[in-house]
């Protein structure tokens, strides 16, 4: 979780007429960011004066003054990151500006590399990969794409796709603009190893996911403005105070019915908007009875509201609570078997709840493990095709249903693992209708017990929100009469 | 009905006499901010909302706080303190104007020390830090209204109610920046070295300030009425500069701490039920009855202490005087939080280290809601065996 | 910590004596240790007070700070300091070494970390010192220079040499600078909490309790900080009000009179003799304790690491290389970082491959596995013509709890370069697993694999997912190259003026 700068450019859903219009400014003033760098750096390369260039507003000026060289934008979940990175390739490249992408991992590249095929026809597109990397369908199916492993044979692209480590190792090519995605799941030391490979970047993150972190802990650079560990945003608007901050401010992603909490608890200094209505979103379920009453209350009421939070008795218990692990499973069981439908603005007539469409998120990868085993012993093969992951490996990823296990059910204290605000946020924020979130009783009491430890250090900004703050505010949003689901053994 | 401030001077009045007769220990930043180190614990919450004095509590039940103070640590944080203060706060308008860039009214240099304030005030019958109290109060309205250009209030005393009861708090200085707002500063005498800070004397320092900010802006919410919007959130701490006696200003933002405590403080209520759970019989009076004779044996002492629930941790050690009982008395029961938390966490719903060992050992059958746990634990049982007697067969 | 870990606790607390949490020694313990313990003057970050050293358990050497609030003392201290360290690293480059490492290597030992981040101070407020003349560029500078003219050669190479040892020490399985207590916790577990063990004389007393007493009972005493004073470098607070305190004063008032001032040093050496040498006894207790515990296969290599780290340094120091910066450029984090967290992997994984107690915990955690091979087919050959690879399968008997999947991959215990490749899990009576794993690599070059390579059935072995070797970073820029993102290239760091001549006081 980063401190968030002030916005710059910020367009909020508020000031506009729709969503939609909100969404469309905020791009539209990001291009014309691009166009403005763009500018300066062909002035600069020119050797000409500055002269004639005719400022149209504060970033004018900002930009003109400090050598600006980047533009960031804080993309807060499912408000169209993929989107900007598409409308920014096509911008630059329609401009013979070539491009590199920056992805966090194959995955992503992959689904960057889908949607700029789909949606500019003619760009030519190179996908950098390591050596063993199998092209997946969604790639191969489009033509124009050139596949390979050495930077040199794809200099001709217009815009070559490839992951940060990929890219770290890449022989060098001439210099061009690029387009960092997730750079707030980029930790500082990467991006230092491909900053001389562009002269002018784009750089794209949520700030509401994980920080990056490291096996080897340390305190030995807090506060430098090069700490390594930090995320690569940070470090880059450390160096580089002037960069303008743009915030994209509505969820295409997240239901009406979560933004509320999502925004206030997780993004305090950028608030965002949804942007369907509630009328546009259901849930419902073509049969009634799964046979486990717990989760059926569960789904219901999560269909009705959007959350529901299913609370096992107290106990202590270890991190693979079975019990937990055995009430998640009932519940995505009897989702499927329950015929659930979706309906959305993609689907106005409805499109069902497939495995696919399914996510249960952990802290820890043992409970993924628990959960997995569960999954199978009480659903069997249709189950196979739910994703069961830890917070860390589900930032950036989106589906219908998410199943949340909270990170201090059953714990006697929180730590600071337990608290931290982004795996929390991760967890609440992938779903496109309903979130049903599974613990035990409890969980005030360890909250109220354990503020967290607050840690000061020189030159490190404290981090907003605090997790425990957010916890406190997501745990009685829970509990409301109107998500709260008591199970009784 | 009841109003809030009967039920406030009602638990007031049950907490001193928990006290009894031995004069109340008042509430420091320190003590305020220590809420954050483990604020359910019950004993240490009563204790302190009722004033007795942890330390000479700790000495009498036997099991004396191992705290102190060096005199070379004193005499240097006077020293440096004495650098950054002489000639009415010379060196810390310099810092602030300098390297912070703030901008402060010429020669408005308010020194609440002054024994003068506090003299002149007995003779309205208020203590010394009431008076004191009073003329913060008024010169910072008068800061804030900008009737009077005072720019540094040195050693100002603040107030603040704790569950009921109330304390005065003693900040370093306060700065009012010119048509802006105010800013807590501490003096610290743990070194800024190249740019870095000890953590852990950097985390208590910021946690008292940020003590100190809340109580300033109830003052002046109280003073002035509106909401104290006017407390800057980040404090400045004047600290020696790498291995020189040489101040250097540093800033940092408060605001998160200084949320969490003022969140703890207002949960505090529960001082009132731990007050009326206690038996009737059972006080902490640490005085003697005029003949040198204690009012309560050490037995009755820890008697008591023991009828109010503690949540003991091993780091309670480096911040409660009481931790040494607290330990002995989880040794006596076998807790496993004498193992610390991580052990404690592997006994998920196991009660002592001997229950822990039985099942563990085979020689009692778990409970169905520890069955779970104790699984996981013979099995680590039987790898440790395993691998132990693996590599004695080969020595 | 570990479930494995919490057990032994629970067994030392039974016991009450300390119970081991390896089969062997993963650090190493050099022939010629130098136990290093060093007090400060409670108040300052650096305010050298006292320290105990030396290479002869029965010799050691004590170094005081009569009048510590006075730079020029505190500059005596440092250069009494190199006189006894650099001869101890110069007897490691005696002769020679050219490509190859130097035989052996300098060690220090310290009671804890606090120890060693005293150390990093010590070393960052001397090394940027200058051997003071004046320099004549004013009356001010000349006064200065004159106050540290003190300032004996070999003040900043110390200096360089300490902040090496505390730089060094952050790498994961390094020896160079051992902290006592770390090691005692890395191979013992205790009957109290993690947070006590951090006093070294309470630790200590649970592993090695004098005769007569159980390990708990010997911990209980060291409660006492008269009997057993803290092990530094902060001193006991009642020490110094007692004790101290009227000793440094009698130091100053017999400042100028040479016999008083004798008799006043000598009272100080003998309070602060009181203070070190129930410490000095237990860093020498655990360098013995760890000597007599059988080296981990890899404590050699990682030695070896840290000789030649040591020679490249102190070519660099011969050299008049520029004394480290304060503070690390974007490029010299990075690599650092990169560094750590490679050698922490490397770390792990040879303890785990070294000591099958802490590979028990990885099989604990599902992450190795151990078992009886039941079935193999080592000649299988998979692929056709010249692709023709030698993979053949093996099947193992487990008990351990395991989350693999097809196609996850683990190695070798015994046979680190041979890695297996989980083909499918089955279920089998008495609660354990029948896991089939595909090998690669590690049975020679042939067809056909060389003898004793591939499991039998009946042979005991273990997988982990552990690898023995990592993948070699990417190159960072050169610092002159930083991107813009890091602020562009950093000035340089020759040390000023103003850092030879700062203030210490």
């Amino acid at each position: 979780m980063a401190p968030s700068a002030s916005p710059l450019n910020t367009a909020t859903a508020r000031e506009y007429a729709s969503p939609a219009e909100a969404a469309h400014v905020a791009l539209t003033a990001i291009l014309a960011d691009l166009d403005r760098l763009d500018r300066q750096h062909s002035v600069e390369s020119a050797g000409v004066e500055l002269a004639g260039f005719e400022p149209a507003g504060l970033a004018d000026a900002a930009i003109r003054s400090a050598a600006i060289r980047g533009v960031c934008v804080d993309a807060p979940p499912g408000a169209g990151k993929s989107t900007l990175a598409v409308a920014a390739t096509r911008h630059l490249t329609e401009a013979d500006r070539p491009v590199m992408i920056v992805t966090q991992t194959n995955e992503q590249a992959d689904d960057l590399v889908d949607r700029l095929a789909g949606d500019c026809p003619g760009l030519s597109i190179g996908r950098l990969h390591k050596s063993g990397y199998l092209a997946p369908p969604r790639v191969t199916r489009h033509a124009g794409i050139t596949l390979g492993e050495d930077a040199q044979s794809l200099e001709s692209c217009q815009a070559i796709v490839s992951t940060a480590a990929k890219w770290a190792y890449a022989k060098p090519i001439a210099p061009r603009w690029a387009i960092v995605d997730e750079v707030y799941q980029m930790r500082s030391d990467a991006l230092l190893l491909l900053g001389n490979r562009f002269e002018r970047a784009l750089f794209v993150g949520d700030p509401g996911q994980l920080d990056p972190f490291s096996a080897y802990e340390t305190d030995q650079w807090a506060g430098s403005d090069f700490n390594p560990l930090d995320n690569a945003m940070d470090v880059t608007l450390r160096n580089n105070p002037g960069l303008p901050v743009h915030t994209l401010p509505v969820s295409w992603r997240l239901p009406p019915s979560a933004v509320p909490l999502v925004s206030q608890a997780f993004y305090p200094n950028g608030p965002f908007e949804a942007g369907t209505r509630p009328e546009q979103r259901s849930l419902v379920f073509g049969a009634d009875d799964s046979g486990d009453r717990a989760a059926d209350e569960a789904l219901d009421r999560a269909a009705q509201t959007g959350w529901s939070y299913l609370e096992l008795p107290h106990r202590h218990t270890l991190r693979t609570d079975e019990q937990v692990a055995e009430q998640i499973a009932r519940v995505a069981v009897g989702l499927l078997r329950r015929g659930a439908v979706a309906v959305s603005e993609r689907s106005p007539s409805g499109g069902p709840v497939t495995a696919e469409r399914i996510a249960i998120g952990t802290a820890h990868r043992d409970q993924r493990q628990a959960v997995k085993r569960q999954l199978r012993r009480l659903g069997g093969a249709p189950t196979e095709a739910i994703t069961v992951d830890t917070a860390n490996t589900l930032q950036g990823r989106e589906f219908d249903v998410t199943i949340a296990w909270h990170p201090l059910s059953g714990r006697a204290d929180a730590s600071r693992f337990h608290l931290e605000t982004g795996r929390l946020c991760v967890l609440l924020s992938r779903h496109r209708h309903a979130c049903i979130v599974v613990g035990r009783a409890g969980i005030q009491e360890v909250l109220d017990a354990n503020p967290g430890d607050h840690e000061a250090r020189l030159g490190v900004p404290p981090k907003f929100p605090d997790g425990w703050f957010a916890h406190q505010s997501v745990l009685a949003h829970l509990r409301s009469s109107s998500h709260h689901v008591p199970v009784t053994s | 009905m009841t109003t809030g401030q009967e039920q406030e001077s009602g638990s007031a009045g049950r907490l001193a006499a928990v006290r009894g007769a031995a004069a109340p220990q008042g509430f420091s930043a320190r003590k305020i901010a220590a809420l954050l180190d483990n604020p359910e614990c019950g004993r240490r919450k009563l204790l302190d909302a009722a004033g007795v004095d942890k330390r000479v509590l700790a000495d009498r039940v036997g099991y004396p706080s191992l705290f102190g103070q060096s005199p070379f640590a004193i005499a240097r944080a006077a020293a440096f303190a004495e650098i950054v203060r002489r000639d009415g706060f010379a060196e810390l308008i310099r810092l602030l104007r300098d390297t912070l860039n703030f901008s402060l009214a010429e020669a408005g240099v308010a020194d609440l020390a002054d024994p003068a304030i506090a003299a002149a005030a007995t003779a309205d019958g208020l203590s010394a830090q009431e008076a004191r109290h009073r003329e913060t109060v008024a010169l910072l309205r008068d800061a804030a209204l900008g009737t009077q250009p005072i720019a540094v209030f040195g050693s100002p005393v603040l107030a603040l109610s704790i569950g009921g009861v109330p304390a005065y708090l003693e900040p370093d200085a306060i700065v009012h920046r010119e048509g802006g707002r105010f800013t807590v500063v501490g003096i610290k005498a743990f070194p800024v070295i190249d740019g870095q800070a000890p953590a852990a004397s950097l985390t208590a320092a910021v946690k008292q300030q940020a003590v100190y900010q809340i109580a300033l802006r109830r003052n002046l919410a109280d003073a002035l009425g509106d909401d104290a919007d006017s407390v800057a959130d980040e404090v400045v701490l004047v600290c020696p500069e790498n291995y020189s006696n040489r101040p250097i200003a540093v800033i940092h933002n408060a605001k998160q701490q200084a949320d969490a405590i003022a969140l703890l403080l207002d949960r505090l209520g529960g001082v009132d039920r731990l007050v009326a759970d206690l038996p009737a019989a059972a006080d902490f009076d640490l005085s003697d009855d005029g003949a040198g004779a204690a009012r309560r044996s050490p037995g009755e002492l820890a008697t008591a202490l023991e009828s109010v629930g503690a949540r003991y941790l091993p780091t309670c050690r480096a911040n409660c005087d009481l931790a040494g009982f607290c330990r002995g008395e989880a040794e006596r029961a076998g807790s496993p939080a004498l193992l610390g938390p991580d052990v404690r966490d592997a006994l998920p719903g196991i009660m002592s280290i001997d229950d822990a060992l039985t099942l563990i050992n085979d020689e009692t059958d778990p409970s169905p809601d520890q069955a779970e746990a104790v699984a996981h634990l013979r099995r680590a049982a039987r790898l440790r065996r395993e691998s132990l007697s693996r590599t004695e067969g080969v020595a | 910590m570990s479930t494995l870990q919490a057990i032994a606790r629970l067994q030392a607390y039974e016991s009450g004596y300390a119970q081991p949490i390896t089969t062997v020694r993963h650090a190493h313990i050099a022939d010629r240790p130098m136990v290093f313990i060093p007090l400060q003057l409670a108040g300052q970050a650096a305010a050298p007070l006292a320290a105990m050293l030396g290479e002869n358990r029965r010799r050691p050497q004590m170094l005081i700070v009569e009048r510590p609030r006075i730079r020029r003392y505190r500059f005596k201290f440092a250069a009494d300091l190199a006189a006894v360290l650099l001869p101890y690293f110069e007897s490691f480059t005696e002769q020679s070494f050219g490509d190859e490492p130097p035989a052996d290597a300098p060690q220090i030992v310290v009671p804890n970390q606090g120890a060693i981040a005293f150390t990093a101070h010590l070393g960052r407020s001397t090394r940027f010192r200058r051997i003071g003349v004046p320099n004549s560029r004013s009356a001010a500078a000349d006064a200065r220079a004159a106050a540290i003219a003190g300032v004996a050669p070999g003040v900043p190479v110390v200096g360089q040499w300490l902040t090496w040892l505390a730089d060094r020490a952050r790498l994961p399985g390094s020896s160079v600078l051992l902290a006592a207590t770390d090691l005692l916790r890395a191979h013992w577990a205790t009957g109290q909490s993690g947070y006590e063990d951090g006093q070294l004389a309470a630790l200590h007393a649970w592993i090695d309790p004098p005769r007569g007493l159980t390990g708990a009972e010997a911990a209980h005493r060291t409660a006492d900080p008269i009997l057993f004073p803290p092990a530094g470098p902060g001193t006991d607070p009642g020490f110094d009000e007692r004790e101290l305190a009227p000793a440094l004063e009698a130091c100053e008032a017999a400042h100028g009179d040479p016999a008083a001032e004798q008799a006043a040093r000598k009272a100080l050496e003998d309070a602060l003799r009181s203070q070190l040498e129930p410490v000095w006894d237990q860093v020498w207790g655990a360098v013995a304790l760890l000597r007599g515990l059988e080296p981990a296969a890899h404590t050699v290599k990682r030695w070896e690491a840290d000789r030649r780290a040591f020679a490249e340094f102190d070519t660099r120091v011969r050299a008049g290389g520029l004394p480290q910066p304060r503070r690390d450029s974007a490029v010299s984090s990075g690599r650092r970082l990169g560094q750590y967290e490679r050698e922490l992997d490397r770390f792990e994984a040879q303890r785990a491959y070294d000591d099958p107690l802490v590979m028990a915990e990885y099989r604990l955690a599902g992450e190795a596995f151990a078992g009886v091979v039941e079935e193999a087919e080592p000649d299988r050959l998979i692929g056709e013509g010249r692709s023709r690879k030698l993979r053949p399968l093996i099947s193992v008997r487990t008990s351990d709890e395991l989350w693999a999947e097809p196609g996850d991959r683990f190695h070798n215990a015994a046979n680190p370069r041979q890695s297996a490749t989980v083909v499918r899990i089955e279920s089998v009576p008495g609660a354990a697993v029948l896991v089939t794993v595909e090998l690669t690599g590690g049975m020679g070059r042939g067809r056909k694999a060389a003898k004793g390579t591939v499991p039998q059935p009946g042979d005991a072995v273990c997988f982990t997912s552990l690898a023995l070797e990592g993948v070699p970073g990417a190159a960072f820029p050169e610092p002159h190259e930083t991107p813009w993102t890091h602020g562009g290239p950093p000035a340089g760091h020759a040390p000023t003026e103003a850092d030879a001549e700062e203030d210490w006081d």
